[in-house]
């Protein structure tokens, strides 16, 4: 190769390059994703496609690497691989969501990292949250998470799926799957002065992880009014030592703090409260999600497939090139002699 | 030979994008499956219930958020913090739930100098979520400008907390730590007594110290530990998210009906940031002895030098330290209560 862009593309070809590249990538791979603010898959598709032109520049200025189809395949296989990866993180989407149970699955509160040509298709994702089970072992061990969602159908009927941690829903190219990251809902009316109704629930956190810790914010709808909810638990739900089953509480009420007064309901109740009316309805669960797009994983693998079988055809061909009689012969014939000198002396001639 | 060559590429290069597409293809079809036969068969046809609706969340316009959000880190990003501040409340009222964007919006308005404004923000960020390193450093910041120096402390030792090692917002925390503990008069002269006086710091706080510690009560009021002279103090430091803390409880509650009440004061003190909160996870424990709050950590870590939680003072009559027990224990036991009792 001659010319004006011989030394840039040398220079691109650089081993030192690929090698910062994959460093790039795993790194971003390995401590990326704790920033919203911070575009994973951007970040992570720069070395791919730069890993893509250094594969291409390699091809391009080393010879060696052209000689057998072997070869070439593997390094092209490999090129390809760089930039199926780089596309599928730009159209890619890794995200999470929280559904509460009976309730529709609703693709504007998911967040997570989207690339910024991911074709947004969840719109078209349409479910309904039903109830879940989850066994504990005793020493609070999750085993499976079996969680029911109804999907849409064409008429009025709905299809009833369950979808696991390792059981996924894929709708849309998308495959949703249950996390540890489930709760308690509580699903709460308020009226307000005018006598319009707003209905909601609020996602306490996590549970059993945050069993301390039953409570969160809330603010009245239409207002600017901070209101705190607590859900007080009598009873143990579970016995840290003992298999148990999740499960909504019976007899759980819902504490209520706003500028220091304190409101207990239990279900069906109602009470004063923001220049309206709060009923508490009834408590749901809410399950929590992992949501991922991976358009181009299917052609990923199967460039792996392809990089391994002509990695494998190049080797074979080196194998069979190999004259292995001729090695034989220069292999020591007397014992006690030095293979390495008799190697280099067979060199030498 | 470059004959040979170009015919190898032009002949390769087809055929391992046959060879991609179609294992693609097959891959996709055969080992991923399709939708329809991924997702499990349907179990049954059941119309889901009918208020599945009752309870849909306002609608958010992603899209639109997400660009709101990137106008706004441009924005701060560019020295521009006014049309950041614009940027994020405008994505705010999209969607109100996201902790880097309080995070964010709080920097644009220390950079405005609305600290009022700005350590809502933080606290906001903080509230959503409390692992958020980067609203502590705000908050310090901000703390810092009104001058408290204490609050300052408080959560830029959070922010040190939550970070990795190689965060290279860690060397400008800990400087900052330096110089305001500094200013504080809390680190010793030089460095070869910084040992010894940490060592020693415990053993000499001295009574007086103590008792004027300022204890937020958990209905909003404040209190100092005065209150508790002539009494020995059992000073239980504590936070709801600290498990050990959490186990050892009961066994505080039923040293404190153990004990004589004229002589003798179970006291908790929580670290948490929601008096209302802490409130009620007492309640559900029964616990029912005094409990004070101190969310910036001012006198845990200020005046009664915590490092680890649980941890647990006695304290003398006359407010001086006894004894420092890091850990839980199992309070209501009798060699315990007897610790307890000889101290004078």
């Amino acid at each position: 190769m001659t010319g004006f862009l011989d030394r840039p593309l040398r220079k691109l070809a650089s081993l030192r390059v690929t090698l910062a590249c994959i460093g790039v990538a795993v790194a971003v791979a390995l401590f990326g994703g704790g920033e919203e603010s911070w575009p994973v898959g951007v970040t992570i598709a720069i070395p791919f496609g730069i890993l893509f032109f250094n594969l291409l520049a390699a091809l391009a200025t080393s010879v060696t690497l052209r000689t057998g189809p072997g070869l070439l395949g593997f390094h092209l296989a490999l090129a390809a691989l760089a930039l199926l990866a780089a596309a599928d993180r730009l159209a890619g989407l890794s995200g999470h969501i929280e559904v509460t149970e009976g309730v529709a699955f609703d693709p504007s509160l998911v967040e997570g990292d989207i690339g910024p040509f991911h074709p947004w298709n969840l719109d078209n994702v349409r479910f309904v949250q039903g109830g879940f089970d989850i066994d504990y072992d005793p020493g609070m061990k999750r085993r499976d998470t079996v969680s029911t969602v109804y999907l849409a159908g064409d008429g009025q009927a709905s299809r009833r799926v369950e979808v696991g941690d390792d059981t996924p829903l894929v709708v849309g190219g998308y495959r949703f799957y249950t996390t540890f990251n489930k709760g308690f809902a509580p699903l709460v009316t308020f009226t307000d002065g005018a006598g319009v109704a707003h209905s909601g629930t609020i996602h306490l956190p996590s549970y059993p992880l945050n069993y301390y810790k039953q409570g969160n914010d809330w603010t009245i709808p239409g207002t600017r009014n901070p209101v705190k909810v607590w859900l007080h638990l009598p009873d143990e739900i579970y016995e840290e030592e003992a298999a148990w089953r999740f499960r909504k509480p019976e007899n759980a009420s819902l504490v209520v703090i706003t500028e220091g007064a304190r409101q207990e309901m239990r279900p069906g109740e109602t009470i004063s409260i923001g220049g309206g009316r709060l009923r508490y309805e009834e408590l749901r669960s809410w399950m929590g999600y992992t949501i991922s797009y991976n358009p181009l994983v299917p052609w990923m693998l199967a460039t792996v497939v392809v990089a391994i079988g002509c990695l494998s055809w190049h080797v074979a061909g080196k194998f069979r090139a190999t004259s292995w009689e001729g090695k034989a012969r220069a292999r020591p014939s007397q014992p006690g002699v030095d293979a390495g000198m008799e190697r280099r002396r067979v060199y030498v001639r | 030979m470059g004959m040979r060559r170009r015919n190898v590429l032009s002949l390769v290069v087809p055929i391992i994008a046959a060879a991609v597409i179609g294992f693609g293809f097959a891959i996709d079809r055969w080992v991923i499956g399709s939708e329809v036969e991924t997702a499990p068969a349907p179990t049954a046809i059941s119309p889901p219930s009918p208020a599945i609706e009752v309870a849909r969340q306002p609608e958010v316009d992603n899209a639109h958020f997400k660009a709101l959000f990137a106008r706004g880190i441009a924005s701060l990003r560019a020295g521009d913090p006014g049309q950041a501040v614009a940027a994020f409340e405008s994505a705010q009222r999209l969607n109100p739930k996201v902790p880097a964007l309080y995070a964010n919006l709080g920097f644009a308005r220390l950079a405005l100098e609305q600290i009022d404004a700005a350590i809502e923000s933080f606290e906001s960020s903080i509230a959503l979520r409390p692992s958020q390193a980067n609203a502590y450093f705000g908050l310090a910041e901000a703390r810092e400008r009104q001058g408290d120096w204490e609050a300052a402390l408080g959560a830029m030792r959070v922010f040190v907390h939550l970070t990795p090692e190689d965060d290279p917002f860690r060397r400008r925390a800990l400087s900052a730590i330096w110089e305001w503990e500094t200013a504080l008069d809390r680190r010793p002269s030089n460095d070869s007594d910084a040992a010894k006086a940490e060592t020693a710091s415990s053993e000499q706080t001295k009574g007086p110290d103590l008792l004027k510690a300022v204890l937020s009560r958990l209905d909003g009021g404040s209190d100092t530990l005065a209150r508790y002279a002539g009494k020995t103090v059992i000073l239980n430091v504590w936070a709801t998210w600290c498990a050990p803390c959490r186990v050892e409880l009961p066994s505080l509650q039923r040293l404190s009906e153990k004990l004589d009440s004229e002589r003798y004061a179970v006291v908790g003190l929580s670290t948490d940031k929601d008096p209302d909160f802490v409130r009620e996870f007492l309640r559900d424990v029964g616990v029912s002895y005094p409990n004070y709050l101190d969310p910036g950590r001012d006198t845990a870590y200020g005046i009664l030098k915590i490092e680890s939680y649980p941890q647990t003072l006695l304290v003398r009559p006359d407010g001086s330290i006894a004894q420092r027990i890091v850990g839980a224990r199992a309070w209501d036991q009798p060699e315990m209560v007897e610790n307890i009792e000889g101290i004078n």
